[in-house]
């Protein structure tokens, strides 16, 4: 091997390169192997990296293999286990954050440190004025299946963040009018079918408003916060009481309600921004820069205590529970909450993070009147930015 | 697969070089013709039959020729079956599509036609492969007798899909033997880096502003200028930027492959834009296409005509839809036009800059023509710039709002003033280079957090 070769008819009449300049680009050309062989070495020598993005290894089928799957999932896998990817775009990304030019498909980067899922951006009105009476014959369907069973329903609309806090959005993506009124056309179309059901919205914006500190949810995270949990499960139970409900629901002595506890964690929006930040991270792990992003997770355990005295979790299915909750993501702490509150079980089969709108309700159908299941209310919970996504789509509530 | 992706850079690449650098040297085409394989069939496998037919044919063609003297008449016959074999493929994976919808339009009739595919590259490596057979049959070449070195000529994996169009004649001695070192490696790397910059930080920059654009449904008179000038700065940084990975990859490998841009924004007319633009394939046209067709050496009249046809047929080449067809018209209008007013741009008493502004103001508007969907949408850009579809707002683009359009303006200087990837490379500053091996190292960070955006000209 020699460093004298000449370029080459390709650069024309090229002078021949001094000595530095050869020297250089025998640097150059070792430089960008060894960086180029960086990925396979470091799979040799490191385990893989434990990224949201993570996707599984492909399955090697003779059909995935022709239509090209198998290597892009091969491609994909590879790419989002490799510590290279997790470095580079990590730096990347944090330089950027930064300096304010982050940007993906999935977060908006609002002001103030608020974060937002770009999906509750979107305003889709034409496909909502098309499927209006589709997604009416929907509840329509809810009611019916659920007075079939002599079950009351009460429906919980979240309304999305940028509902409640549109003034954290950046300067050049304010909020469409229309999109910010998306929960008014859940209301009217609940009120159209006559389905019972609370008004999170109205309560959340009087609630900021008289408490501009006690934050309803998390400003990294799509979720939200203790006090919004409360707030809602406050309201189910007003609901519940203005209905004549309430003797429907009997009171279980042996709910404990414990101390609140806070620890920090990793916001959903944060693991989204393509950060150097492994799933299942330990609190103390990661950067100073990282564990800023962090967001104080603040929540109320409850247990139920056992015939022997002793405290434990309680039980996601509670067939003898009159109360049922079925939901997304959102649900998940709630439900808790819910039985904090009303001091009585609370099913929770049909809490789903990622059955979204629907996948939780047809869960409780499909178990009514099955080991004594007999609930007499049901809580459907669903979040305003589903109702641009699954309820332009679903057809029947049937699976 | 595509250069900008993780499979290539970190796994097929580092694994081509190693086994490269450690098989004997009589078995490197081997292995270049493996790899090529594996590149080219890597999401699609069926694809590479099409290319070991379009090989097969042309090998044998080759040397059937060969073993006929000149002047024979089973020569002819050999190059015509040559040429239909390649352009039938063509045909049939690239226009079918169009001829059938073509025809349901106008009958009114539903064929219950399936589209067909379009192999990715399959423009490129048939006229590579035809190439060969015309120059055999001319004389200029003669035929390999080893079937892997021409695999590994039409196959070679850093200009398979997109180009630079290499031709037998100018590459055959490097096919059997080739010199490599360190130097060339490194030469090679630069011009790879240099390409993948423009790729990932420009082009791909620029592209969701003309994505934007093109898909008002009433686009006004800023919106479709941003636009179009953004699409010219995407297209020109995809392209030339892949070219220049080609050609690196190719330095690395001991090939020298033909430059195929040069600054051809610079140009001060439509005919200099062309001798800029694309230099391996307006080349192959005119030798394989013009030339054959008389050329200049039959009259104006029939000179306007070739110039005509071969720029038609040029439209065509890059893809099947009336508006590249249109593209190519309006292309081979303007050489015509210039041609007649004695070889010179319409605009030629303008002063030397506004000269190259109004050139790049012609070919740009081109553009509109080639991103078209179909006709209607000619007609809707149109609209928007000739100013019909009102003044419009400021274009914003769906996303990297800020870094798009602060690349906006330095990718127009850069295009006008900066010099060009050939000659960053004869200068081969220090700190020239070692400020695009850091902007590599940006971009290849920017590849792995970005969604993917494929090459524009992989569809051709």
């Amino acid at each position: 091997m020699t460093t004298q070769e000449p370029i080459g008819e390709w650069f024309g009449a090229v002078p021949e390169w001094r000595r530095g300049q050869r020297i250089l680009a025998a640097a150059t050309g070792i430089l960008f192997v060894a960086f180029c062989a960086l990925a396979p070495l470091l799979w040799l020598v490191a385990r893989p990296t434990r990224m949201i993005s993570n996707a599984p290894p492909p399955r090697w089928e003779w059909s995935a293999i022709q239509d090209g799957s198998a290597m892009r999932a091969l491609e994909t896998h590879a790419k989002e286990t490799s510590w290279v990817t997790f470095h580079m775009r990590g730096v990347l990304n944090e330089a950027l954050f930064r300096i304010g030019l982050l940007e993906n498909d999935q977060v908006t980067i609002g002001r103030d440190g608020w974060l937002y899922f770009a999906e509750t951006l979107l305003w889709k009105p034409m496909e909502l004025a098309a499927t209006r009476e589709k997604r009416r014959a929907v509840l329509r369907q809810a009611m019916e299946a659920t007075a079939a069973n002599d079950v009351r329903l009460l429906v919980v609309p979240v309304p999305d963040r940028v509902t409640i806090h549109p003034e954290h959005l950046p300067p050049l993506r304010p909020a469409d009018p229309g999109r910010l009124g998306l929960y008014d056309e859940i209301l009217a179309d609940l009120s159209a079918v006559g389905v019972p059901h609370v008004d999170v919205r109205s309560a959340f914006l009087a609630h900021k408003a008289a408490h501009p500190d006690d934050e309803l949810y998390f400003r990294r995270d799509t979720h939200w916060s203790l006090s919004g949990q409360l707030l809602t499960a406050d309201l189910v139970k007003n609901e519940i009481a203005k209905r004549g409900w309430a003797p429907l629901v009997p009171a279980c002595p042996d709910i404990v309600v414990e101390q609140t506890m806070r620890r920090p964690m990793v916001p959903g929006l944060v693991a989204m921004l393509g950060l150097r930040l492994e799933v299942d991270v330990p609190d103390d792990r990661g950067s100073a820069f990282l564990r800023g992003l962090f967001e104080d997770w603040t929540w109320r355990p409850i247990g139920i205590r056992d015939p022997s005295g002793r405290v434990g979790p309680i039980p996601m299915e509670q067939d003898d529970a009159k109360v049922a909750l079925c939901g997304t993501s959102f649900s998940e702490s709630f439900g808790l909450q819910l039985i904090g509150t009303l001091g009585a079980r609370v099913d929770r089969r049909g809490v789903s993070s990622t059955g979204r709108s629907f996948g939780g309700f047809r869960a409780v159908l499909r178990s009514l009147g099955k080991n004594g299941f007999t609930p007499r209310i049901l809580v459907w919970e669903f979040v305003q930015r589903e109702y641009q996504a699954d309820w332009l789509e679903v057809g029947s509530l049937r699976d | 697969m595509v250069f900008t992706s993780f499979a290539f850079l970190f796994l097929f690449l580092p694994l081509f070089l190693a086994g490269y650098s450690i098989v004997p040297a009589g078995l490197r085409n081997l292995w270049l013709l493996s790899a090529s394989v594996v590149f080219y069939g890597w999401e699609r496998p069926s694809w590479v039959l099409i290319m070991v037919a379009s090989t097969l044919v042309d090998y044998a063609v080759a040397r059937l020729m060969g073993a006929k003297e000149d002047g024979r008449p089973g020569r002819k016959l050999l190059l015509v079956t040559s040429i239909l074999a390649n352009m039938g493929l063509l045909a049939w994976f690239k226009y079918a599509n169009l001829l059938v919808h073509t025809a349901e339009t106008w009958s009114g009739a539903d064929l219950a036609w399936h589209d067909i595919a379009l192999p990715v590259g399959i423009s490129f490596y048939t006229f590579q492969s035809m190439s060969y057979t015309i120059d055999v049959y001319r004389g200029d070449v003669k035929p390999t007798r080893s079937l892997v070195d021409f695999a590994c000529y039409v196959s070679m994996f850093p200009q398979l899909v997109a180009g630079p169009i290499v031709r037998y004649r100018d590459v055959h001695d490097q096919v059997v033997r080739r010199s490599h070192s360190v130097g060339l490696l490194g030469a090679g790397a630069s011009c790879f880096m240099i390409g993948f910059v423009k790729k990932v930080l420009v082009a791909d920059v620029m592209a969701p502003l003309a994505t934007a654009g093109f898909a008002l449904p009433q686009p006004g008179l800023v919106e479709s200028w941003t636009a179009l000038v953004a699409y010219s700065l995407q297209i020109y940084f995809d392209f030339s930027g892949y070219s220049d990975m080609a050609i690196g990859l190719g330095l690395m490998l001991g090939f020298r492959f033909p430059c195929n841009f040069d600054s051809p924004y610079k140009s001060q007319s439509v005919t200099e834009v062309w001798r800029r633009w694309h230099i391996s394939l307006s080349t192959w046209l005119r030798d394989y296409l013009y030339i054959p067709l008389g050329g200049n050496r039959h009259g104006e009249a029939r000179t306007y005509f070739n110039l005509a046809t071969t720029m038609l047929l040029g439209g065509l080449w890059h893809g099947a839809n009336w508006p590249f067809v249109l593209w190519g018209a309006y292309q081979g209008l303007w050489l015509c036009l210039e041609r007649m007013n004695g070889r010179k741009p319409l605009h030629a008493r303008l002063p030397m800059p506004l000269r190259v502004l109004a050139t790049y103001l012609v070919f740009t508007f081109g553009w509109s023509l080639f991103v078209a969907r179909d006709l209607s949408h000619v007609q809707t850009l149109w609209r928007g710039l000739f100013g019909l579809s009102g003044l419009g707002e400021t274009l914003v683009s769906p996303k990297h709002d800020t870094i798009t359009y602060a690349m906006f303006p330095l990718a127009i200087a850069i295009v006008f003033f900066a010099p060009n990837s050939a000659a960053l490379m004869r200068s081969y500053r220090p700190l020239v280079i070692t400020g695009f091996v850091l902007l590599f190292v940006v971009a290849v960070a920017q590849m792995l957090a970005a969604s993917h955006i494929p090459f524009l000209y992989f569809r051709f």
